[in-house]
């Protein structure tokens, strides 16, 4: 075990110093301790028969007195003298409590106490001895036995009064005790042993008090020195005794104090060690710590600036010199090693050190990465076992050739796998070198090619695929570099061009497109471009797409198609389609023309026949009327259908167009039809003969549809379409309108067709009902939608734009006005323009009949000419005049005459814009050709 | 090194505290203005074993009313005392009802502390009470025999007793004997309260030839000193009181235990106490002293022969 100089130091100061000065305190205090008992035992001896005399003297005494006044009381012989002096001795006497005299037989002849009534010739106990003591109302009583006549007189004394004056003091430092005969304690100047249960051995007591603990009073333990002594005559012990913390107060004073200097001189010498070793031991232990340090590794060490200027600083001197020298020597090597570690472990090939038993010595942390393992799993292993898994030498290995040659050698390519070495190793190509190192190591370098092998095999694939692929498809595939020169064109692009060698720079008509590329380095896609090859003009589709690496322009990717023929080919196609669609238009017009015209024909032919008999000549025109206004409606709906008719919109109440319509339509037939209208519906702003030609259709459509007990339910009400909402409208308000019949449905393989034109179900339809719907729908910014379930039902929803209430009053207003205004109007002097001789002259007959004068002309100059030279009060222009001036050049001739002229556009072009926007153009109204009477008379009302 | 300084001052500051001399707190109860006597005793014996610098009183003098004593308990906890000194049976009786915490109690002036139910018995309380009897049962035959002896023409002696007190058979019985022998006759006087002994005082007439009053040691003559003194008085007959105290009012003779001196002794039994004593080991002690006292002035006034000895043998004689 080690023990520092401090320790050292410490110990031989305790050794010189306080170890001597404890082994002298306590001789001197045991010397001290030994004179002191011998004068204190002298000294209790001396209290003691002090104190003991006094005792017996107080007896002695009392018994004295009392026999001196027995002496008395013999001399008088008075009875009651004697009672008296009984009496007297009771009453005065501070020890005596009792006096009896009894006979020899111990009866009481008469007795005093202080307490008690005596009874005389009471049985009193005689005692053996003249002293013996008592116990008696709790209190030790000595009684002293003493002959009286021919009596024995009993004086009984309190030991307590006694004592209590003898040893009044009880603060003195000596302890007085009184047993009696039997060990039983009596009296303690001190404690209260006087307890009645207490007994002691008086034998023993000395041994008691003086060397074992006495717990008077079961708590405290005092140590005395005592000394006892017998009273023979009293058979009583008297003892006294001192507390030694008392007897030897001042051989503890000086074993306290002595100890204190001891304590001091600790300090102190803890002290002058401290100083001792900071002087001495600090240098020394600070060059062992720095030896410490040094042999773990730690050279930053702090060197004090100051050294003494003796031996131990020369030391120092020279040890500081020696380290900082080593210091160096080791970070210089330290650097060279981390140096070479780090060079070592960045390598990222693998790198084996083995010594001549193949045992690996040192391995790279790339090598230790890709065996996944930790350093201390390999180091010390064959390094076969570690690379190859193996239990001998590897088959390529060239360290036992390095051995004898001593050069390196260098394996290049190895194929691992084809050496049966790891067939699942990821390391499939390796180079492998084997140098020698240190005496008798190797170094074993690896460079693994797997992944370069496998980027390569990569690569040859895509190639072959590419290639493959470009030779294979149709399309003609150029890749040009930046420079325009051709690297790659496929065998269809040869074959598109006619190619039988591949020119160096491309092509002429891809030119200008490969500078657009270049610059936009975009691709661009060209639908169609016609080439001239060998003077024959072919049609390409092609696309040029640039070819960047990393941003940056490295070419361009010509792909192109030959597609002369194809589009041949569609231009047919189209032909065929267009004639097929007219051809079926035709179809169905004719169809419906001509049964119309039978119908016309077959009621004019009537009329012949009717001639003389009015009604039914009238019931047969008006059948004809009716049949022509069908063939009117049906040109209509291809009017609609061609989308070239415009729409003439007002403000309409669409229930009032649905009644009409639908029943209209239904008069006749078993079908029930029930109206839900929601009573503020929106008005809307719609060409009311359109509207009634979608309901007309879609309740022909249901008519079509119902085979038996034919319900049409019809429902509109307000909607609010929104912007999330999915329906293809504009968010508004609009008028939901639900169409909805129970008839046989419609097939779902063909619902999403039934809004085609020409697509019909029926044998005989024309297919143009339901597309004429959607067309009128849609022309209304409305849409229109279908559900049907085949055999239940179809029902129709329609959106139309709604316009606001107000809108409708404020109409409605203004139509009341101008009725009331057109009822005022009586005979007017009109102008009518029309090429149609006929037509001139039905009209100009019928104006007549109204009352009216009439002008006719066949052309616009003629209008203008009439209404120059008359005063004309309304103008009916026809808008197309063939050969003439029409109603559109006229009405400005005539706006230039007269700013007020009141003109009304009369054609049988509905869709003209003229008619749909007749004020911009200056007129007041429009009628549509053919009109009746009646609607003539109605419109001529208004003005 | 720090530590072991530190170590060593706190023991250093440590043997300073406990060498300190403990301070005794001894609770104080006083029936009445008499019984300062024993509490002078009492301080003045603790004063002399040499308690004087480590000694705290708490005097209360109830003066009779003892429905203080709980509080005066509550004020004893409050202030952690050691030792309760207090004085008379009613007193003491009240302690050993109300009190909560084992504090020794020293009793003064209890006339029959087993018969009254304090203790268990004179050489064991059995309790936390211990202290000096009063012997006042102990003493009646002793007091016969004295009144006799000074009044020697007695041949009745008139003795008030309450019927109702449950140690009147011992009473009669400790008299018993030494009547006998003292050729005197006791006659009892039976009253339950202070009307019957008036009616008693009242309508009996004693001879002066060969009466004389006894008071026994019951609380009800005790209490109607005056009426026994009138009585004494009216008939020109001796009274032999109880306690020497009555002695200030009237009454001829009295031998009982001096209150200061009973005080006194009880210091050495605290004494014990303080060095760890339990009080039911520590025997209830006799009075050391008892005190004749004779009333001449009253003697003299009631024009009575007595025995002139007494004078000699009397502690104290008032003239």
């Amino acid at each position: 075990m080690k023990i520092s100089i401090y320790k050292k130091i410490l110990i031989g100061f305790i050794i010189v110093s306080i170890i001597p000065l404890i082994i002298g305190i306590f001789l001197l205090s045991s010397y001290f301790k030994t004179e002191r008992t011998k004068e204190l035992l002298n000294i209790l001896n001396t209290k003691l028969t002090f104190r003991k005399n006094s005792f017996i003297e107080i007896i002695h005494h009392e018994e004295r007195d009392i026999k001196n006044l027995i002496s008395i009381s013999k001399i008088s012989k008075n009875k009651e003298y004697l009672n008296n002096l009984l009496k007297l001795i009771i009453f005065k006497s501070k020890l005596i409590k009792e006096i009896d005299i009894i006979d020899k037989n111990g009866k009481l002849i008469k007795g005093e106490s202080y307490i008690d009534f005596k009874i005389p010739g009471q049985k009193t106990n005689i005692p053996s001895s003249k002293y013996s003591i008592e116990f008696l109302h709790n209190l030790y009583f000595l009684t002293i036995k003493t002959d009286f006549y021919d009596n024995i007189l009993l004086l009984k004394i309190s030991l307590k009064d006694v004592f209590e004056n003898m040893f009044q003091e009880r603060k003195s430092i000596f302890k007085y005790f009184i047993a009696d005969k039997d060990g039983r304690l009596i009296f303690h100047s001190n404690y209260a042993y006087v307890l009645l249960k207490n007994k002691i051995n008086v034998n023993k007591l000395n041994n008691i008090l003086e060397h074992s603990l006495i717990s008077p009073c079961n708590k405290k333990t005092i140590y005395y020195i005592s000394v006892i002594s017998k009273i023979k005559d009293f058979n009583l012990f008297f003892g006294v005794s001192i507390e030694k913390k008392i007897a030897y107060k001042q051989i503890y004073s000086l074993l306290t104090k002595g100890s204190f200097v001891i304590f001091i001189i600790c300090i102190l010498s803890i002290i002058i060690s401290l100083i001792l070793s900071r002087a001495l031991a600090n240098p020394i232990n600070n060059l062992v710590r720095i030896t410490k340090n040094i042999k773990k590794g730690i050279f930053n060490i702090k060197f004090p600036k100051k050294y003494p200027n003796d031996e131990i600083g020369e030391l120092y001197i020279n040890f500081e010199l020696m380290v900082k020298t080593v210091t160096n020597l080791i970070k210089e090597k330290q650097l060279k090693i981390n140096k070479l570690n780090a060079l070592f472990n960045t390598i990222n090939d693998s790198i084996y050190v083995i010594n001549s038993n193949y045992e690996i010595v040192l391995i790279n942390i790339n090598e230790l990465a890709y065996l996944n393992k930790e350093l201390s799993e390999v180091i010390g292993k064959k390094c076969y076992e570690v690379f190859a898994n193996r239990n001998t030498i590897c088959p390529f290995c060239g360290i036992e050739k390095v051995k004898i040659n001593k050069n390196p050698i260098f394996y290049n390519n190895i194929n691992l796998v084809e050496k049966e070495f790891r067939k699942e190793c990821k390391r499939k190509y390796v180079n492998m070198a084997f140098y020698p190192f240190e005496e008798d190591e190797f170094l074993i370098y690896i460079k693994d090619l797997t992944q370069i092998y496998n980027i390569l095999n990569q690569i040859e694939l895509e190639r072959e695929k590419l290639y493959v692929t470009l030779h294979a498809i149709g399309d003609g595939v150029i890749v040009v570099n930046k420079n325009k020169k051709i690297i790659l064109i496929n065998e269809a692009a040869k074959k598109i061009l006619k190619l039988k060698t591949v020119p160096e720079n491309i092509f002429s008509f891809f030119e200008e497109l490969l500078d657009t590329v270049f610059i936009e380095k975009k691709q661009i896609d060209i639908k169609e471009t016609n080439i001239e090859i060998d003077g024959k003009i072919i049609t390409i589709e092609n696309s040029i797409a640039p070819i960047l690496i990393k941003g940056k322009l490295e070419g361009a990717v010509i792909v192109f198609r030959d597609i002369t023929e194809k589009k041949k080919y569609q231009q047919e196609i189209l032909k065929k389609e267009k004639l097929e669609a007219v051809g079926m238009l035709a179809a169905g017009i004719a169809h419906d023309f001509n049964n119309i015209l039978t119908a016309a024909l077959g009621n004019i032919s009537l009329c012949e026949l009717y001639v003389n008999d009015k009604s039914k000549l009238i019931e047969k025109l008006k059948a004809t009327e009716e049949s022509l206004f069908k063939a009117k409606s049906l040109t209509e709906k291809l009017l609609t259908f061609s989308k070239g008719g415009y729409l003439i919109k007002e403000t309409n109440d669409i229930r009032k167009i649905i009644k009409e319509s639908v029943n209209f339509i239904l008069s006749g037939k078993n079908i029930k039809v029930e109206y839900k209208f929601q009573e503020d519906l929106w008005p809307v702003n719609v060409d009311a003969s359109q509207l009634t030609q979608v309901f007309h259709n879609l309740t022909l459509n249901s008519i079509e549809a119902i085979e038996k007990d034919g319900k049409i339910e019809i429902s509109a009400q307000n909607k609010v379409i929104s912007e999330d909402s999915n329906l293809p409208l504009k968010p508004g308000n609009y008028i939901e309108i639900i169409f909805k019949d129970n008839g046989k449905g419609i097939p779902v393989n063909i619902l999403n067709k039934i809004f085609d034109p020409f697509f019909s179900t029926k044998k005989d339809g024309s297919g143009l009902g339901l597309s004429t719907v959607y067309s009128i729908i849609k022309k209304h910014d409305g849409y229109i939608k279908v559900n049907s379930v085949y055999g239940k039902g179809t029902i129709f929803f329609i959106y139309l734009p709604a316009e606001s209430n107000e809108t409708l009053l404020l109409k409605k207003k203004s139509s009341t006005q101008k009725k009331e205004i057109s009822k005022e109007t009586t005979k007017k002097r009109i102008l009518f323009m029309d090429d149609n001789d006929e037509l001139r002259e039905a009209v100009k007959e019928l104006l007549e009949l109204l009352g009216h004068e009439v002008f006719t002309a066949k052309k616009g100059e003629e209008a203008i000419e009439i209404y120059k030279n008359n005063k004309i009060d309304l103008v009916i222009l026809d808008l197309t005049i063939i050969g003439g001036m029409g109603g559109r050049d006229t009405i400005k001739e005539l706006l230039k005459i007269d700013k007020k002229v009141k003109a009304i556009v009369s054609s049988g072009y509905s869709d003209d814009d003229v008619i749909a926007n007749y004020k911009k153009y200056g007129f007041v109204d429009k009628i549509e050709k053919p009109y009746t009477l009646t609607k003539l008379k109605k419109l001529l009302e208004k003005f | 090194m720090k530590k072991y300084f530190f170590i060593f001052l706190l023991c250093l500051l440590s043997s300073s505290v406990f060498s300190q001399n403990k301070i005794y707190k001894i609770g104080v109860i006083i029936y009445g203005d008499p019984f300062l006597k024993s509490f002078e005793g009492f301080r003045d014996g603790l004063n002399k074993i040499g308690y004087s610098k480590n000694i705290k009183f708490y005097l209360y003098n109830i003066k009779t009313d003892l429905k203080k004593i709980p509080k005066i308990l509550n004020e004893f906890y409050q202030n952690k005392i050691d030792l309760i000194f207090a004085t008379t049976t009613p007193v003491n009786l009240a302690i050993k009802k109300l009190i909560k915490r084992k504090i020794p109690v020293i009793f003064n002036e209890v006339a029959d502390p087993v018969g009254c139910g304090l203790v268990k018995s004179l050489e064991s309380s059995g309790n936390n009470f211990t202290g000096v009897t009063h012997a006042a049962i102990e003493l009646l035959p002793k007091r016969l025999e004295i009144f006799k002896d000074m009044f020697p023409y007695i041949k009745n002696c008139y003795v008030f007793i309450n019927p109702l007190e449950e140690f009147l058979n011992t009473q009669l019985k400790y008299l018993k004997t030494p009547a006998k022998f003292l050729n005197i006759k006791i006659q009892p006087l039976y009253a339950t309260n202070r009307k019957g002994i008036e009616y008693i005082v009242k309508n009996l007439s004693l001879n002066p030839k060969s009466d004389g009053i006894f008071m026994s040691a019951s609380a009800l003559p005790m209490a109607n000193v005056d009426l026994l003194i009138k009585f004494s008085r009216r008939n020109k007959v001796p009274l032999m009181v109880i306690d020497n105290i009555v002695l200030k009012q009237g009454g001829c003779v009295g031998y009982s235990p001096d209150f200061y001196s009973v005080g006194f002794q009880s210091s050495y039994i605290a004494d014990k106490i303080f060095k760890g004593a339990l009080p039911e080991n520590i025997p209830i002690e006799y009075p050391e002293k008892i005190q004749l006292t004779i009333n001449l002035k009253e003697i003299k006034k009631l024009n009575l022969k007595f025995n002139k000895n007494y004078l000699i043998y009397a502690d104290k004689v008032i003239k």
